[in-house]
């Protein structure tokens, strides 16, 4: 498996229409950005295909780690790095199958219990979420806030990606929760000069 | 691109949501009856769940040796073992399915000549045509698209061509002298108080299942 870096930008297009998703990849690079990982809930297979092989090649090229979200099949189509799964998906071990040993798979966690069932399944880091109020995706739980995200990042073993309303702003207290590092979206997307706010967050993270 | 031979002339399209808790029990009088493929197509289930339920069927269709193809899942159709992939008219192309699997069937919906010859290019085994009579499943693709449409279709394309959409087994024997080498369907399998006379009926309609 790939180092996994501690900076990633998950590219929306559900939340905001001003990017698409292959120009939020282009902002996070030049943002000096470690991971994308491509997400889109409505694309039909043939179009997430081709916008993610646009994508993988880009971050082949700039040494980027390159992850699709829920979709194993378009990760294996586009020779993506690996994939990031939440609890409906592919079950982990069956990714795993498909995928092999090399290639990166990360699962969803809201709880203690979950990462810890991520880890036994074979995750090879967990995103724990959210750790703010977000309006990136209805949630219908509370925020877990950092004290809860410290405990997740001492019940596993392997890194813990924390998410959910993470900017520049806060970022400091989420790494001081141990956690190995960061996903963001909104922060980015919705900040006026994206590329810039990625480079302002990942100098605070690796200050860290 | 090697294409597959295709060798069935019934293609039974899943819906949970039709079918409800008699899924399994439909699918598996099906392949005792004769049917010779199924096509899952579910848009409301999660991966997760759709996953499982490709399993099973396939577990079902085993018995018979009836093939089983995934609708646009090239990693749920890799997962469960199935046969082959039908693609939707915005999924996933032959050459990502057979570089990925070579032995596998891959069918694609088409809505117009230009589209089915595309899907022949594309190196597809057999294409998907349809509305061709009023369906209430395909009402978002508009008006039927009616024999004649079909026949134009199957003059254009050397590959298969099944018929769907509102086919009935009277209306199975109007596609093939149209020129279709079979036809697929959802709700009189789906919706069936007695699938196995069904069946039947398509299969003297259609000489073959």
């Amino acid at each position: 498996m790939k180092k996994l870096g501690r900076l990633c930008v998950i590219t929306d297009t559900s939340i905001q229409k001003k990017y698409t998703h292959f120009q939020i990849a282009l902002m996070a690079i030049k943002g000096g950005v470690d991971i994308l990982q491509f997400r889109d809930k409505h694309m039909g297979t043939a179009e997430m295909i081709d916008t993610a092989i646009q994508i993988r090649r880009l971050c082949n090229k700039k040494g980027v780690t390159f992850l699709v979200n829920d979709r194993v099949d378009i990760a294996l189509v586009s020779g993506a790095d690996g994939v990031h799964l939440g609890k409906d998906d592919i079950p982990i071990s069956e990714a795993r199958r498909l995928l092999g040993s090399r290639k990166i798979i990360g699962g969803t966690a809201h709880s203690v219990n979950e990462a810890v069932l991520c880890e036994k399944n074979g995750a090879d880091y967990i995103g724990f979420g959210h750790i703010y109020p977000t309006f990136s995706k209805l949630k219908p739980e509370k925020p877990k806030g950092v004290n809860y995200l410290r405990r997740v990042v001492q019940a596993v073993n392997v890194p813990v990606i924390a998410i959910g309303g993470i900017g520049v702003s806060n970022i400091e207290e989420v790494m001081k929760s141990g956690v190995h590092g960061v996903a963001v979206i909104g922060s980015v997307v919705k900040s006026k000069d994206p590329a810039n706010t990625v480079r302002d967050i990942r100098e605070k993270i690796y200050a860290f | 691109m090697k294409r597959r031979k295709i060798d069935f002339g019934l293609m039974v399209i899943t819906d949970i949501g039709l079918a409800g808790g008699n899924l399994m029990s439909l699918l598996k009088k099906a392949c005792e009856s004769g049917v010779r493929c199924i096509q899952i197509r579910e848009k409301i289930l999660s991966d997760a769940e759709l996953l499982l339920l490709c399993k099973q069927i396939k577990n079902i269709a085993l018995k018979s040796h009836a093939y089983v193809l995934i609708n646009d899942r090239l990693d749920i159709a890799l997962l469960s073992n199935s046969d082959g992939i039908h693609s939707s008219s915005n999924g996933i192309k032959a050459k990502d399915i057979k570089k990925q699997s070579s032995k596998m069937i891959t069918g694609k919906s088409v809505h117009s000549i230009s589209q089915a010859k595309e899907a022949e290019r594309d190196g597809f085994d057999y294409i998907l045509f349809g509305p061709v009579f009023r369906t209430p499943s395909k009402v978002r693709y508009g008006n039927p698209q009616g024999l004649e449409k079909l026949s134009r279709i199957c003059n254009s394309v050397k590959i298969p061509v099944f018929a769907v959409g509102g086919i009935t087994p009277l209306r199975a024997e109007k596609c093939l002298e149209a020129g279709a080498s079979g036809v697929a369907a959802i709700r009189p399998f789906m919706t069936s108080g007695n699938i196995k006379k069904i069946i039947k009926d398509f299969e003297s309609s259609l000489g073959s299942l």
